[in-house]
């Protein structure tokens, strides 16, 4: 793609490249497109950064590292601390160039995102706790942005349909819609789903993944509370615990394992799952579990089941196995592999995901066909939802039923440390109901 | 009661066989009065060890199989269960109770009553008392039925292998009522799948939820630890064994009488959330467990006790040529079919098959495949409580003893806490 991106030459490319991609893609891009940049040395490109934790100061890097002619120039979070010292991890993992941001481009609050927005940025990094994240979306999409979203989209079903709307307004305005479903975007990984979906195993029967690991940002005791700090900022700050905040440990980490039991069954939707899940540790005023297991149920009678736990002292694992009618697939330890009549194990080139998925965001933003991985990081965060509720509720839950949920446990309007939330307490099967 | 023709006999097989079904009549008709000297027309005598719901149950189904038996005598911890058992079992068989006063209470009934002259007992106490009331009845020659599960630790299983070994010996039967394996429509369904109709067979996955639980009795004034957690036995691991244990073993038994095999290793989670007032004792209300097996296959087990929360019953096996819904005796794909309707009366089967059995001059020994699903119920629990990995072969050799040793009544009995992944040792 050398072609000025006026000319003719390059709107033929791109209603072929939208073509390849896939249905979704191709109505839209009748309309040209009009945020596009061509090459590198067309347009200096502006980068905004919302939610400054590790995963934000990773992202962002990766993000100036992916092109050539890129610069951040605004930073926010919920908390002063975190701007400065994410801005000075990135600056030692990128040129200098690349760092513009200035004091006054430093949003501190839980409104920063608004201003990032409105500050000039052609890009964002979304990295906040994932339940603000439907309302980063849509409003980022508003202000024609191209987005790098983190996993998951939301922690509540009203939530996913805000994520929808920003979807489809992203594919509409031709935006760049990149999902953290970062396993999407490894070499191995890729391979395997691949070969996979081609029938080296034979046919699908049944995915079996773990994640069991010790707890992450577990609750400090209530005695370590700073005074004065608003029951908001206090649960922002340990936003972990609180399902809200976090869609609980199974949303929020094993929603990687969820999204390969998705990619398994080529991103098409279970017909129901059940679950079971508690909390065996004491959660010191969070509300979120410490293990659930679920299964998913499709209607060619093929399984996926997931094992989640977040406990010290257990049995650590997180792998994926898949067993076919000729054969099983493996992710373990590292190593990507089949048995069976067609055993194989991925020898190719292996590659950092975290950069991958930034280096092809910003070609297919460079190229002006984006990558919109939207429809199925919507899939793969109402499945963990799904799971989710089933495990609190006791239900049986339906994937019609969860995609008509109501119930929103994170409001997104907030913007000030005094505004009021509504915690749930702790589930309890058969006693918490789906709404 | 050596007069007993082959004419009334016949007569009552008869009768008793239309209600129960096919299957065991065939094997009774033709009915050899005695084979090599064993006296086969012996009227039995049967004993019930531990009268509740499930023993009285048991009591009637024995009764029922053989016209030739008589309830010979009763042990149960508490006089009270005695009454209830015995008034029932009047009624059903008007004659047929002669007790007398071998009545016997306590925690040393079980052994007053196999010493009181019974030819056949039905141990269906608490699962933790198993162990040593099978070892005991097998000493002292007492052919036996044993309710599931068989144990509540690995020290237990061990024990239950050793004293199978013993009645193998001595010729003495053993019958599990693990009963699904006396189920008409399940057998046909097992000898579909064991010929390959639905090809090799991958994963299985078993679901019980269950919404209604144990009764729980409030502690009344007088009782000792031990009287308070035998009357609320279900919510005590040492006498339960917890409930995949005392409830799932049903479909643990089913997967592996399908494999064939037992399991190489459990990873297994669970815990308790919905029941946690100190009441419910310290069993959990939910688990998680996947099998691993050699060659590959892999059994997704899943089970709670949860009120309020959806019921739901499934055994269903996946194989590289079709599947079977286990419950619904229906197998799908190239072999198509359904195998049965509904369910036959399995407990009075596996009653029926025992004594005609006997009556031939058989020994039945279902000692081996009773014990081992004991322990794949045991193996998952363990992987639970401490969230470990757990080999059969750690499990097989496991010390974690939970049954106290030496019980007094009113011995000092805290309630065990609940387990704790990562805290609580496996052993």
């Amino acid at each position: 793609m050398n072609e000025n991106s006026n000319s003719p030459d390059r709107r033929t490319f791109l209603k072929s490249s939208s073509a390849a991609v896939g249905g979704a893609a191709v109505a839209s891009s009748v309309a040209f497109p009009t945020v596009t940049f061509g090459k590198p040395t067309d347009k200096k490109l502006k980068l905004g950064l919302i939610g400054c934790g590790g995963r934000g100061t990773g992202a962002a890097s990766q993000a100036l590292k992916a092109d050539s002619n890129i610069e951040i120039t605004a930073m926010a979070d919920a908390f002063p601390e975190k701007i400065d010292s994410s801005l000075g991890r990135i600056a030692k993992t990128v040129e200098d160039v690349k760092i513009k941001v200035k004091d006054s481009h430093k949003f501190v609050g839980l409104d920063g995102y608004k201003k990032v927005l409105d500050s000039g940025v052609e890009v964002v990094v979304l990295t906040t706790p994932p339940g603000f994240r439907p309302a980063h979306l849509v409003e980022a999409v508003k202000a024609d942005k191209h987005v790098f979203t983190e996993k998951p989209m939301a922690t509540d079903v009203p939530g996913v349909r805000l994520v929808r709307e920003a979807v489809e307004i992203a594919k509409k305005k031709e935006l760049a819609m990149v999902a953290g479903f970062c396993w999407r975007y490894d070499y191995a990984r890729k391979e395997l789903f691949k070969r996979i979906h081609d029938g080296q195993i034979g046919e699908v029967r049944a995915g079996y993944g773990t994640y069991l690991t010790g707890p992450v940002k577990p609750m400090p005791p209530e005695d370590k509370r700073p005074e004065g700090i608003s029951d908001l900022e206090w649960m922002v700050r340990n936003w972990y615990n609180f399902n809200w905040l976090s869609g609980d440990g199974y949303v929020e980490q094993a929603i990687h394992t969820v999204d390969w039991v998705g990619w398994l069954m080529k991103d098409r939707p279970p017909v129901s799952c059940t679950a079971v899940g508690g909390r065996q540790i004491p959660a010191h005023g969070g509300n979120i579990f410490d293990h659930m297991e679920v299964n998913y149920y499709w209607d060619d009678h093929s399984r996926g089941t997931v094992a989640q736990r977040q406990i010290s002292g257990c049995h650590n694992e997180n792998s994926f196995y898949v067993l076919g009618s000729e054969g099983e697939a493996w992710i373990k330890g590292g190593r990507v592999y089949t048995t069976g009549k067609n055993a194989w194990r991925y020898r190719g080139p292996k590659n950092n995901m975290y950069q991958t998925e930034h280096d092809e965001m910003f070609a297919s933003i460079r190229e002006g066909n984006v990558n919109n991985d939207g429809d199925r990081m919507i899939t793969s965060t109402l499945m963990g939802i799904m799971g989710r509720t089933a495990a609190y509720t006791g239900k049986e839950i339906t994937w019609e039923e969860i995609s008509n949920a109501k119930q929103q446990i994170a409001p997104q309007d907030l913007l000030n440390w005094q505004d009021q939330v509504k915690v749930e307490p702790m589930a309890l099967p058969g006693r918490t109901r789906f709404v | 009661m050596k007069e007993n023709t082959s004419a009334s006999r016949r007569k009552f097989i008869k009768n008793s066989s239309a209600t129960v079904g096919g299957a065991a009549i065939a094997s009774q008709l033709a009915l050899p009065s005695v084979t090599f000297g064993v006296d086969l027309a012996k009227k039995f005598k049967v004993g019930l060890i531990g009268c509740g719901g499930r023993g009285t149950g048991a009591a009637n189904q024995a009764l029922n199989a053989d016209s030739n038996t008589e309830l010979w005598a009763f042990a149960d911890m508490f006089p009270g269960q005695i009454d209830k058992s015995q008034n029932i079992l009047n009624k059903a068989h008007p004659g047929r109770v002669n007790v007398g006063d071998r009545q016997f209470t306590g925690l040393n009934a079980y052994q007053q009553l196999l010493d009181s002259g019974v030819d056949i007992v039905l141990i269906a106490t608490p699962p933790g008392f198993r162990p040593v009331h099978f070892k005991a009845a097998v000493e002292a020659g007492v052919h036996v039925f044993a309710e599931k599960p068989v144990a509540t630790d690995a020290p237990g299983v061990r024990s239950v292998l050793a004293t199978n070994e013993l009645a193998k010996k001595k010729g003495i039967a053993v019958v599990s009522g693990l009963c699904w394996r006396y189920e008409t429509g399940m057998r046909k369904v097992m000898k579909e799948l064991h010929n390959g109709a639905i090809g090799n067979i991958v994963n299985v996955e078993s679901t019980r939820y269950l919404k209604g639980v144990a009764k729980m009795a409030e502690r009344q004034g007088g009782w000792t630890d031990l009287e308070y957690q035998i009357r609320n036995w279900y919510y005590f691991t040492w006498l339960s064994g917890d409930f995949i244990v005392e409830q799932f073993v049903h479909e643990l038994d089913k997967v592996s009488w399908l494999l064939g095999k037992y399991p190489e290793a459990v990873l297994a989670s669970g815990g308790r959330i919905s029941r946690t007032e100190e009441k419910y004792g310290h069993v959990f209300d939910h688990f998680n467990a996947i099998y691993e097996y050699k060659g590959g296959q892999r059994y997704y087990a899943s089970t709670r006790h949860q009120p309020g929360c959806d019921g739901v019953f499934r055994d269903n096996a996946f194989g590289t040529e079709g599947w079977c819904d286990m419950m619904k005796f229906t197998i799908y794909g190239k072999n198509q079919q359904r195998l049965a309707k509904r369910r036959t009366d399995m407990h009075q089967i596996e009653h029926d098959e025992m004594y005609a059995s006997l009556r031939q001059g058989e020994i039945p020994n279902n000692g081996e495949y009773m014990a081992h699903s004991t322990l794949m119920g045991i193996m998952a629990r363990e992987s639970a409580y401490t969230g470990k990995r757990i080999t059969w072969n750690q499990i097989l050799n496991s010390k974690q003893r939970y049954v106290p040793e030496n019980l007094q009544w009113d011995m000092k009995l805290p309630d065990p806490p609940v387990a704790k992944p990562g805290v609580t040792p496996f052993v």
